[in-house]
């Protein structure tokens, strides 16, 4: 069981990571906003039979499941546009900016869990419902595509 | 030639959109609010069940009218579950739950008040809601709020309600059967070792202080480590009682028992204390349900920890520290304002006084000689605030909640709050200046196929591994040897670990023996011989590496895992040179990797010229280019070998084995020398060859 304060300290936390995963599934503030306070309702009345340790991984998960929820609602297969990023803060890795949102989902998901917030793989794949070994394959396919989308380096830390 | 880019924390969170502060702020006030919608819900859900209870009662008593109430649990069962099954969805849609509640009426459900506002809310915006979550949440107005306290026959319907409302793929919660030990043993285990091992006065099946959560589950942890389990928790309902674990085998077997520390005691620390008062949450609601006797009470027990353990105990920990500021007043009866009206002054001040509230709450407060009401208001319509409400004059000053403001601010006022404002962290930016090197001329995959031994290609070819079947074939051996690779077959866990674990780059990489190597069962033979047999708790598991750093390039290791209640942790390990079986011992290695490091106490390497006696530099060279090539041979072509650049420099005491060493690194253009891809070092004077390495710094290895 999640007791009040760890749900709290757990979902202030990952407030930024929630938001920057919802935005990229639903590509809209307003649907990010909506996909994160469903998703908080909804882990909030099931913290119960949520265990402490799978915790950040379960809330990541509901939130892009609402996410999913919202896409299907809307029919939307081709989303709107990205939310602006700040120019000063992309600089001159526009090119890395618009490479992670040419992946796909599947490749881009595990990429954003693994450098937002270090989640474990266990983690990660919890949050995506994933096995690890699955993860760790979409890792690394996200990471070749991602050299090869740039067709620069990129050094992985 | 385009620039690296690190992949890192810091970019990516420069290069993905940020969270605007409105909408952090907002968010904060909605995770602080969601505890109060729980708490009325449960308060509700009281009422609800009795009056659900007694409608029933009665009814049946007079009239066979009464056949068409239900309670929550037949509810689901008879109309939720299959109206769940309508659609692949899973959530409920707006008018679906128009239906619901419409039904949920007729057949008289009282679904507590809030969980209505919910649903209400949900359909007015046209989101639907969960349809796991209305499950559980009917289901509770009959069995309880917590599942873990359902009876195992519930949970284990409720689990099997998800699956066949294909809202879950596989359920946890079974029922014992056979020899099992039912749930009466358990909890007598349980209590047994309660009063053997903590001695503990205490009786946790007394329900005023204890809640008591079983849970009866199929536990898959490994091979080793898997059935069925209890899982028994006592958890007390008071400030002054700790709380009691327990994991039992299906056969009576204890696997594990634990303390939770939650009980107050006399030097109880700051951080322990609020730990405690969490558990107000359940019996008196969250902070703005407490009354100002609860806030002295809180008040007092800070103060004596911090008394007790000093002011340090305060550093970030704003609750305490706003606490101890203030000063909280118990109504006496002398305010001109109530806590009722200045509620209603705070809503008044806002135009809120037909919204829909979550939560609101009100404490009293002493500014000067003034007493201050605190209000704090949450609602669905606007975003949270603040009021402070002269207790006295009614007059009303409202503040906006904000982002990273303190957790006390509902509870103390404005100018304690103030300052304890956090400061609002600076945004990420990407990494300045990275400290870039250029990658060598056709060396743009650092992590690709060639440093695969042979033996891997041609398994994957026999497997017909892809890319795109690679997560099945993982999954396939998931399911057969458990979650953690360490148990898998040598062939699998080699394959899984250079598929998905060693893409980073390291050229130590495990596979399966040749035919000139020891082999499995010689190693752990040979293991057994050096370190000893495995404990009963122990299992022997032998990986053979490839391109071994410090061996003859096959190397042995024997791990001894733990099966035990350190499951999967290794125990202690044992390294053979697959070649000639010949044993490393810990002390052995340390010894030969301080002989390449090459520096004797009180001995500095130095650069020396030349002398008599020694190979001249390109006598030296000549030597190293040929042994570069012998170690990169298969991993580089020898285009690539053509293209490094050459730095050799002679030393004198570099390892304890020669007087005089050359030492050569061969390195890609654009790198420090010492950012070198191969080195070679070897005897000045003989030219036998100490160390040659494929070791590229650019993955880690300079």
């Amino acid at each position: 069981m999640v007791t009040r304060e760890a749900f709290e300290r757990t979902a202030q936390e990952l407030l930024p990571v929630m938001y920057k995963v919802a935005v990229s599934i639903v590509r809209s503030e307003q649907d990010a906003k909506d996909a994160m306070q469903q998703a908080l309702l909804s882990v909030w009345e099931r913290r119960e039979s949520v265990r402490v340790d799978t915790f950040r991984a379960y809330l990541m998960r509901i939130v892009m499941n609402e996410c999913r929820n919202i896409q299907r609602r809307r029919m939307r297969v081709f989303p709107a546009d990205l939310p602006p990023v700040s120019r000063d803060a992309v600089g001159e890795y526009s090119d890395v900016h618009e490479a992670l949102y040419q992946l796909p989902e599947t490749l881009r998901l595990p990429l954003m869990l693994k450098y937002l917030h270090g989640f474990s793989e266990k983690e990660a794949s919890q949050a995506l419902h994933i096995p690890v070994t699955t993860f760790k394959s979409r890792l690394h396919r996200a990471r070749k595509e991602l050299r090869k989308i740039l067709d620069r380096e990129v050094v992985f830390e | 030639m385009k620039r690296e880019v690190k992949m890192n924390r810091e970019l990516m969170h420069a290069i993905t959109p940020d969270l605007s502060p409105e909408l952090a702020a907002e968010m904060t006030q909605y995770i602080r609010g969601l505890p109060y919608c729980r708490k009325e819900e449960a308060m509700k859900r009281k009422l609800s069940v009795g009056l659900v209870l007694a409608m029933a009662l009665a009814l049946l008593a007079v009239s066979a009218l009464a056949a068409t109430l239900l309670g929550g649990k037949a509810f689901v069962d008879e109309f939720l579950a299959p109206k769940a099954l309508d659609t692949q969805s899973d959530m409920f849609t707006a008018e679906e739950l128009s239906e619901i509640m419409a039904l949920a009426a007729e057949k008289g459900v009282e679904l507590p008040e809030d969980m209505l506002n919910k649903l209400k809310h949900a359909e007015a915006r046209e989101r639907g809601y969960y349809k796991e979550s209305l499950l559980r949440a009917v289901a509770k107005t009959e069995l309880g709020f917590y599942p873990s306290t359902w009876t195992i026959e519930d949970q284990a319907w409720f689990a099997q309600l998800l699956i066949a409302c294909g809202l879950n793929e596989y359920a946890n919660a079974v029922l014992p059967e056979g020899d099992e030990i039912l749930q009466t043993q358990a909890e007598q285990i349980a209590m047994d070792y309660i009063r053997d091992n903590y001695n503990a006065e205490v009786d946790v099946t007394d329900a005023a202080l204890y809640r008591r959560h079983v849970q009866y589950q199929d536990y898959f942890e490994s091979e080793y480590r898997k059935g069925r389990m209890w899982f028994i928790t006592y958890e007390p309902l008071d400030l002054w009682h700790d709380e009691y674990r327990f994991q039992i085998w299906s056969d009576g077997r204890l696997d594990s028992a634990k303390i939770g520390r939650r009980g107050l005691t006399e030097d109880a620390t700051v951080v322990q204390v609020l730990y405690c008062f969490s558990i107000y949450d359940d019996q008196y609601g969250f902070h703005d349900a407490w009354t100002e006797e609860i806030w002295l009470q809180c008040q007092a027990l800070l103060q004596k920890a911090v008394d007790r353990h000093g002011y340090t105990q305060l550093i970030g920990n704003d609750m305490a520290r706003g606490v101890l500021m203030q000063e909280y007043v118990v109504p006496d009866g002398t305010e001109s304002i109530s806590r009722e009206q200045a509620l209603q002054l705070a809503l008044e001040a806002e135009g809120a006084q037909n919204d829909r509230l979550l939560s609101t709450g009100a404490v009293l407060l002493k500014e000067g000689d003034a007493k201050i009401w605190k209000v704090t208001v949450r609602s669905y319509e606007r975003a949270s605030y603040y009021a402070q409400v002269n207790a006295q004059t009614g007059d009303t000053q409202v503040f906006k909640a904000e982002a990273n403001e303190a957790v006390c601010r509902g509870y103390v006022l404005e100018s304690v709050a103030e300052q304890l404002r956090s400061p609002v962290q600076a945004k990420p930016r990407p990494t300045a200046e990275p400290q870039a090197y250029y990658p060598a001329p056709g060396q743009k995959d650092h992590w690709s196929s060639r440093y695969l031994p042979e033996w891997y290609v041609q398994e994957l070819g026999e497997l017909g591994y892809t890319t795109d079947n690679a997560g099945d074939m993982m999954n396939k051996w998931s399911a057969a040897y458990g979650e953690d690779s360490t148990f898998w077959p040598a062939r699998e866990y080699a394959i899984n670990y250079i598929a998905h674990e060693a893409f980073e780059g390291t050229t130590t990489l495990p596979g399966l023996p040749d035919e000139s190597d020891i082999s499995e069962e010689q190693a752990k033979e040979l293991a057994v011989r050096t370190a000893g047999a495995a404990a009963n708790d122990e299992v022997l598991i032998a990986r053979l590496w490839f391109n071994a750093p410090l061996m003859e390039d096959h190397m042995w290791i024997v791990q001894y895992v733990n099966t035990g209640e350190k499951h999967g942790e290794v125990m202690k390990e044992v390294k053979i040179d697959a070649k000639t079986g010949s044993v490393w011992t810990r002390e052995a290695l340390l010894e030969r990797m301080e002989a390449y490091r090459g520096v004797e106490e009180g001995e500095e390497a130095k650069i020396v010229q030349p002398g008599p006696g020694d190979l001249t530099y390109e006598e030296a060279l000549a030597i190293a280019d040929a042994a570069m090539r012998k170690v990169c041979a298969g991993i580089l072509t020898e285009e690539e070998m053509d293209a490094f650049l050459v730095e050799g420099t002679l030393y004198e005491h570099f390892t304890k084995t020669s007087e005089r060493t050359w030492y050569f690194n061969f390195y890609s253009e654009g790198y420090d020398p010492w950012d070198s891809d191969c080195f070679v070092y070897f005897d000045a004077q003989t030219g036998e060859i100490d160390n040659a390495q494929y070791a590229p710094a650019a993955l880690g290895h300079g």
